[in-house]
């Protein structure tokens, strides 16, 4: 089982450039793990509760691993090949960070959800128009596709773009016909659509050029 | 329904909150903590962990990734050393040793630390008021 152990923190430091640092690094968190492991035996665990508790124990290694690149970082011993190879690492390391982030935008979306169906019942029941209180969601789904558009990474914002010309014409479209009651007509709407988001791929493809 | 559902909900951030906060406060002390420990002894990794496990009476345990980058961090500053172990089951323990600096840097943490917690506690506490209303 310890042979598991030394195979499973191995390769926690798998990806990193094999420096003094991150070699020594990688043992004194091997003899932690050992440590811990044989203690676990000691009080009773079996040798598959024990892994696994040991496993569960070890934490962010990136963390770590961030810790040791600022010190080499600062470290003139360090070739400048060797640098370059960190950077990457912290521009990996950045990237999760910019990814844990976004982890807001479905916990958004499902509190603007529930939200929104407050707000119809409390909009409904004392109103009483319930014919119309339902286009609340088709303006929830607007408001999505916005979130959508917020959290999008800048390269693909103009997907995003077409999401909202389509939910906040389904939504205008029904509020006007509600409104004015011409139905016969307000379908052209949809076509006037049509034309804006050409008119927006145009100018994107221009932009490009 | 719709008035139990954001009920449960603000009630479960809340709690999330008060844990975190405890949590929090401990991980932002960890250097203290170890230098406390290491102002005893000589020491290593997992000795301090299960130290910090049977003092807090396993309401608290660092994870070990954590602890090794606080190692770092500290050895930068100067206040500690290390040395290897001679263990020949696989992997060598790292011990490490409390420096001068060390001993300085932990009285004036330590120092810090009582003037803050006497801060907030006469910041929070009712009963002082009341005393010194009378």
């Amino acid at each position: 089982m310890i042979d598991k152990i030394q195979e499973y923190v191995f390769k926690l430091f798998e990806n990193v450039p094999q420096t003094k640092r991150v070699k020594e690094a990688r043992e004194e968190l091997l003899a932690g793990c050992i440590d811990k492991y044989l203690d676990l035996i000691k009080s009773g665990k079996t040798n598959e509760e024990a892994f696994f508790e040991v496993i569960a124990g070890i934490g962010d290694v990136d963390e770590l691993l961030r810790t040791i690149v600022k010190m080499e970082k600062f470290d003139p011993t360090i070739v400048e090949d060797q640098k370059r190879k960190y950077d990457t690492i912290s521009e990996k390391v950045k990237a999760q960070v910019t990814r844990d982030k976004s982890s807001l935008k479905p916990a958004i979306i499902s509190s603007m959800w529930s939200f929104t169906v407050i707000l119809y019942m409390i909009i409904s029941f004392t109103t009483h128009y319930w014919h119309v209180t339902w286009l609340i969601f088709v303006f929830a789904s607007v408001i999505q596709t916005v979130i959508g558009y917020i959290f999008a990474p800048s390269h693909t914002k103009h997907r995003h773009i077409h999401a909202i010309i389509w939910t906040s014409t389904t939504f205008l479209y029904f509020v006007i016909s509600f409104f004015t009651g011409r139905w016969y007509i307000t379908w052209v709407i949809f076509l006037i659509a049509v034309c804006i988001q050409q008119a927006f791929n145009l100018y994107v493809i221009w932009r490009r050029a | 329904m719709y008035i139990v559902l954001p009920y449960s909900l603000y009630k479960g951030i809340m709690e999330g909150i008060v844990l975190s906060i405890t949590s929090d406060l401990i991980r932002g002390n960890t250097d203290m903590i170890i230098l406390a420990h290491l102002a005893k002894k000589e020491s290593y990794g997992y000795e301090i962990n299960k130290f910090i496990q049977l003092k807090s009476k396993n309401r608290y345990e660092l994870k070990e990734a954590t602890l090794y980058g606080t190692f770092r961090r500290l050895e930068e500053a100067g206040y500690v050393t290390y040395y290897w172990g001679d263990e020949t089951t696989g992997a060598r323990r790292r011990y490490y040793r409390i420096t001068k600096e060390g001993r300085r840097a932990f009285e004036k943490y330590l120092s810090e630390w009582n003037e803050a917690v006497s801060i907030i506690y006469a910041l929070i506490d009712e009963n002082e008021e009341e005393v010194k209303n009378d």
